[in-house]
């Protein structure tokens, strides 16, 4: 079975979205996901990730031995997060020691090992290279509107700027405790899975 | 061959793993100088915020920090031989890393300032006036506080012995008690004190509200309710100060000043 390229690019933007469809990498979207930027950084870093994973795991799909094939793709996805890390680290060194941990950590994104299974290991590179950057996109989009929300309601900021005027300096909006900690996250990804589903009805599940 | 079979199955293994270690190698050896490049410059920046040459929030390019760090000369000593050490480059030197690795450091003798190794080379920085003459010299100077490690620079004056400054740029210690040994009011009470008695020996003490610097040279105001944190910075001036940390140093590069007319 091919998938066609437009198609393997486009579904995972939205309607297939690795986040609010196929309910992946959820814990680094609940981690990161406070503030813009970090969500626009972890988002790319990922996206760029798994789409030279899905490359490289495409070029070699028919060489790999069965046994071993899970390992062989953690072997290439840790050497691409581990490089990812290092670019982040020599040239952004604010927002890296802000991520922290989490760079290294996108080797345990589900998304990048369910793509190279599931995907990548069936088809051509070049479909390959659009599921990746399909799904990567997808999930630093998902990642962005979560921050947005959670950046806006959790600390009346964007991106680091101050929009909405907090009670603790004198102005009138009080800060949503709730959507700076962790859980406010599934509340914002739980919305989102509802508005895409209100819209796809087709993706509700029989009670 | 056989896909499947054991011998290919090692084979590809290998190859896998040696050209993902190339890719791995290759990132580290073309970033990390770069990186340690931009370290060094953000420990140029603390330094710059010591000596007043740079505002507390102040916010430089790389440019501006490696131009006013001229003004700064940062020299390694050898803290086994008690000299500057010309031959290392001080501003590539990292003191922590040094200190932590057995290769480049060794044992401190027993001390009450918690320090368990001592760095094969220390760090000092020099600021001179127009004329090359020694304005300041801060000292790097670390030890046990009440919450963790207290790290600061003591900065003494030309004659090596009357304090310009202290200044503690990482502690645990605890908010509104021990945390004071960073507020400017405490850090003024050392102006103008001396480190060493006319005998050579370290001779400030820190206690409770002492008089001016005229009346009590040899004094300074302990940090009131903060007995654990106090005794931490008493440690640390007593260690580093004395004979097992820049003691022996200050001595000799007294004299070799004083030949050389500071310069």
């Amino acid at each position: 079975m091919q998938t066609d390229p437009k198609t393997a690019f486009l579904d995972p933007l939205v309607e297939r979205n690795p986040v609010i469809y196929q309910i992946l990498g959820i814990c680094p979207a609940l981690a990161i996901s406070t503030a813009m930027e970090n969500a626009f950084a972890m988002g790319l870093a990922t996206a760029a990730v798994l789409t030279i994973s899905n490359l490289s795991v495409s070029l070699i799909r028919n060489l790999v031995p069965d046994n071993v094939r899970i390992i062989i793709y953690l072997v290439i996805v840790a050497s691409l997060v581990i490089v990812a890390d290092q670019i982040l680290r020599t040239y952004f060194p604010h927002l890296s020691s802000q991520l922290s941990v989490y760079v290294g950590l996108i080797i345990t994104n589900c998304i990048v090992l369910g793509r190279a299974e599931a995907f990548a290991s069936r088809n051509r590179p070049w479909v390959s290279t659009l599921d990746g950057m399909g799904n990567g996109l997808g999930y630093a989009l998902v990642l962005c509107v979560v921050a947005f929300v959670r950046e806006l309601l959790g600390a009346g900021q964007l991106l680091g700027h101050q929009v909405l005027p907090t009670t603790d300096n004198g102005g009138w909006f009080e800060t949503v405790g709730l959507l700076a900690a962790p859980a406010g996250a599934f509340f914002v990804v739980m919305v989102l899975v509802w508005i895409l589903r209100a819209w796809k009805t087709e993706q509700v599940e029989e009670a | 061959m056989d896909r499947n079979g054991p011998v290919y199955t090692i084979i590809f293994t290998l190859v896998v793993c040696a050209v993902c270690s190339v890719f791995v190698a290759g990132a580290y050896e073309f970033l990390g100088a770069k990186q340690r490049e931009d370290a060094a410059v953000f420990r140029m920046l603390d330094i710059l915020r010591l000596t007043g040459l740079a505002g507390p929030e102040e916010a430089l390019e790389k440019d501006e920090i490696l131009e006013r760090f001229r003004a700064i000369q940062p020299k390694a000593v050898d803290m086994r031989l008690r000299r500057i050490d010309p031959e290392v480059d001080a501003r590539l030197y990292n003191q922590r890393e040094a200190a932590n690795d057995p290769l480049t450091s060794f044992e401190a003798p027993p001390n009450n300032a918690g320090v368990r190794r001592i760095p094969d080379h220390a760090v000092v920085y020099e600021r001179r006036d127009d004329t090359g003459r020694l304005e300041q010299i801060l000292l790097p100077i670390h030890g046990q506080g009440y919450g963790g490690q207290i790290y600061g620079f003591l900065s003494l004056g030309p004659d090596l012995n009357t304090v310009r400054d202290i200044v503690f740029y990482e502690h645990e210690e605890t908010p509104t008690l021990g945390g004071r040994i960073n507020r400017e009011s405490w850090r003024q009470s050392w102006v103008g004190r001396r480190i060493y008695g006319p005998d050579g020996e370290v001779a400030i003490q820190l206690v409770p509200e002492p008089g001016p610097p005229e009346e009590d040279p040899y004094q300074v105001d302990a940090v009131s309710r903060a007995s654990v944190t106090t005794a931490g910075v008493q440690n640390m001036i007593d260690f580093w100060m004395g004979p097992m940390g820049f003691g022996p140093f200050l001595k000799h590069y007294r004299e070799t000043l004083a030949e050389t007319g500071g310069g």
